[in-house]
């Protein structure tokens, strides 16, 4: 995988290569992990090499729905430097082609790395061999989370069109905006403007245009690198479960307020109907049994998605993407 | 150096001549670029009832920054300065508490961080810079006018400019947000509009679905798409109405009384006549103008915007 220099700059967790996708999204049950399986799984059967990283530090389960109930190794092999790679503990699973990085559970301080561990966790996926990696994120909106998912070049933001669904979403995207905006100004006279202090009632800005207002102001010598921040930010929107076409439109009501409100230009990836058929083979923790349902709406939803995801990694000029034989 | 009321009105409207600069900011040799605004510049000459002309002149144009350079240039001691300024705060819908000699910052700083504001005086515009307070050595309350392209380390803009240090604390204040002396904040939620009284019995207007445009806790514009052509014509400005409104999160709808202020109809190839109605709330009960309070609430003015597309989206499935 290219190097883009990870955890090279004092306080930053740089960027990972451009092969890697962060599956996330603000709320617990939208099916990140199903989401995350069934793109690595037409990964495989497309010929490609994928890895699925288990990217929920603090609650990892990704390898119990691959069907191993203990992972023989997992990340803390990795941290209580047991091996010196991640390479070193990466599970082979039913699925041609994909191998699995499990979290782990040993170490509970895991849940919360320091600035250290998460740069070399970071640095240690930059090295690892794949076509694709993907990292499927916790639920939630900790710093630790959104640190790893704007980390990742690519980022696909897991939803469903369920009212709590569409408004998480919508918190998520805008907090790892507002991050994103806050590594920015980090060595500014600025940072901390997303602070909110008890002593202060200083008003937040609320918007790309309040923000970048703020900054021409405070900070004019950031102004480039926000601007950049936001223009690079690159989010993408999954809509998982929909029932009906109303339910696959959801996506461009996030599309539509993040450009209005955050200048965010979210593409709305694809949409994954909602189909019985996944939940229970979620059920049955049997990743080999993916795909014996050859109707299933979800997993052609899915197809199309990996597919789309392979042609445009071909076809960017500056990958260092390998096509497959 | 006495301004007469022309040179005031030349100052504030761009046109003055470098010479009337000049004579207005002479060189200092501790200030060489920028001038503390000399107090008591006027001419003696001037009619008092004049100067206060061209300051409601200012006033009702908006041009709430010159009207304000207007009384700055003025000088606090001058004679209806105060009664002046009350009526700029009035403008500003400032409280009694709130009336001082500086009653910009609430409605266009916005901020407590302490700041170099100036004035491009014959722009009405109005710029900040952050500015730790100990760059310019002419105190925070006092006015200077510059005439160079920095103060401090700050950058001011081409032209005659006044600047003033701002460390003015003011809670929940807004952003520069124009001259409107309410400030609205555009929403889109579906609401109704009944009519009451006589319009109704002369136009058989009764309850029309209309659209949320923008509010504010004294009033919102809606919009109507008068299919029927029935408010064509009818003259509903001054008639009142009963707005409800329904939050996305609230089962029950909002409802107060409001009298229309303006009409404003036009036919739209795709969605034919529309009348658009400002309302004015009368008497709003306190739920109702708590509701507003939640709805104008900075920062879910996204949300907000996202639950009236997911409203929208509902209603066209």
């Amino acid at each position: 995988m290219e190097s883009v220099g990870v955890g090279q700059q004092e306080g930053v967790i740089g960027e990972l290569s451009k092969v890697t996708w962060a599956v996330g999204g603000g709320k617990g049950g939208v099916g990140k992990s199903l989401v995350a399986i069934s793109l690595a799984y037409w990964l495989g059967r497309l010929k490609r090499q994928a890895i699925l990283m288990d990217g929920d530090l603090g609650g990892a389960n990704l390898h119990t729905m691959l069907g191993m109930r203990i992972p023989q190794k997992n990340l803390d092999d990795f941290i209580l430097k047991r091996v010196d790679t991640l390479d070193d503990i990466l599970l082979p699973t039913s699925m041609q082609g994909v191998k699995l990085l499990a979290g782990g559970s040993e170490v509970p301080a895991l849940a919360n790395p320091n600035f250290a561990q998460k740069s070399r966790i970071l640095r240690a996926m930059q090295n690892l061999e794949t076509d694709v990696l993907l990292v499927d994120l916790g639920a939630g909106t900790s710093l630790n989370t959104l640190d790893l998912f704007l980390a990742c070049p690519r980022k696909l933001v897991v939803m469903t069109p369920q009212p709590t669904s569409i408004q998480n979403a919508y918190g998520f995207i805008k907090a790892a905006f507002y991050r994103r905006i806050s590594r920015a100004l980090r060595r500014t006279q600025l940072k901390g403007l997303f602070d909110v202090s008890a002593t202060s009632d200083e008003p937040i800005p609320q918007s790309v245009d309040e923000v970048l207002e703020e900054v021409s102001i405070g900070a004019p010598e950031a102004l480039e690198e926000v601007r950049a921040a936001i223009e690079d930010l690159h989010l993408e929107l999954v809509v998982n479960m929909a029932r009906d076409h109303k339910e696959h439109k959801v996506g461009e009501l996030i599309r539509e307020v993040c450009m209005k409100f955050l200048g965010l230009e979210v593409r709305v990836r694809g949409t994954i109907p909602y189909d019985p058929g996944m939940e229970k083979w979620a059920k049955t923790m049997d990743a080999g049994a993916l795909g014996q349902d050859t109707g299933s709406s979800a997993l052609r939803a899915a197809y199309e998605i990996a597919y789309e995801m392979i042609s445009e990694l071909e076809a960017a000029p500056d990958s260092s993407y390998r096509r497959a034989a | 150096m006495n301004l007469d009321l022309l040179q005031l009105r030349e100052i504030l409207e761009g046109c003055y001549s470098r010479a009337l600069l000049d004579r207005i900011l002479p060189e200092d040799d501790e200030y060489p670029d920028r001038m503390p605004f000399p107090g008591e510049c006027l001419s003696d000459e001037i009619d008092a009832d004049e100067f206060a002309d061209l300051f409601r002149e200012l006033l009702s144009a908006g041009a709430y920054l010159r009207a304000l350079s207007l009384l700055k240039i003025a000088g606090g001691a001058w004679g209806p300065t105060a009664e002046l300024l009350s009526l700029l705060s009035e403008a500003l819908d400032l409280s009694e508490e709130e009336l001082s000699t500086d009653p910009l910052p609430r409605e266009f700083l916005g901020t407590q961080r302490a700041r170099l504001a100036w004035s491009v005086i014959q722009k009405d515009t109005l710029a900040f810079a952050p500015c730790d307070g100990t760059k310019v050595n002419h105190g925070s309350a006092s006015w200077i006018v510059s005439r160079a392209d920095d103060v401090g380390d700050q950058r001011v803009p081409d032209g005659l400019a006044l600047v003033w240090l701002s460390t003015t604390r003011v809670a929940g204040a807004l952003r520069p947000a124009g001259a409107r002396k309410q400030s609205r904040r555009r929403l889109e939620l579906s609401c109704n509009v009944v009519f009451v009284g006589p319009i109704r019995e002369k136009t058989g207007l009764s309850r029309v679905s209309a659209e949320l445009q923008d509010l504010s806790d004294t009033g919102a514009g809606v919009q109507v798409r008068d299919r029927f052509g029935r408010m064509a014509g009818a003259a509903l400005k001054g008639s009142r109405v009963r707005l409800e409104l329904r939050k996305p999160d609230q089962k029950d709808p909002m409802v107060t009384l409001a009298t229309i202020r303006w009409v404003d109809q036009e036919t739209s190839e795709t969605h034919g006549q529309l009348c658009r109605l400002g309302l004015k709330f009368e008497d709003p009960p306190p739920e109702f103008l708590s509701s507003v309070e939640e709805l104008l609430s900075p920062g879910k003015g996204d949300v907000q915007y996202l639950w009236s597309l997911w409203e929208s989206d509902s209603k066209k499935a």
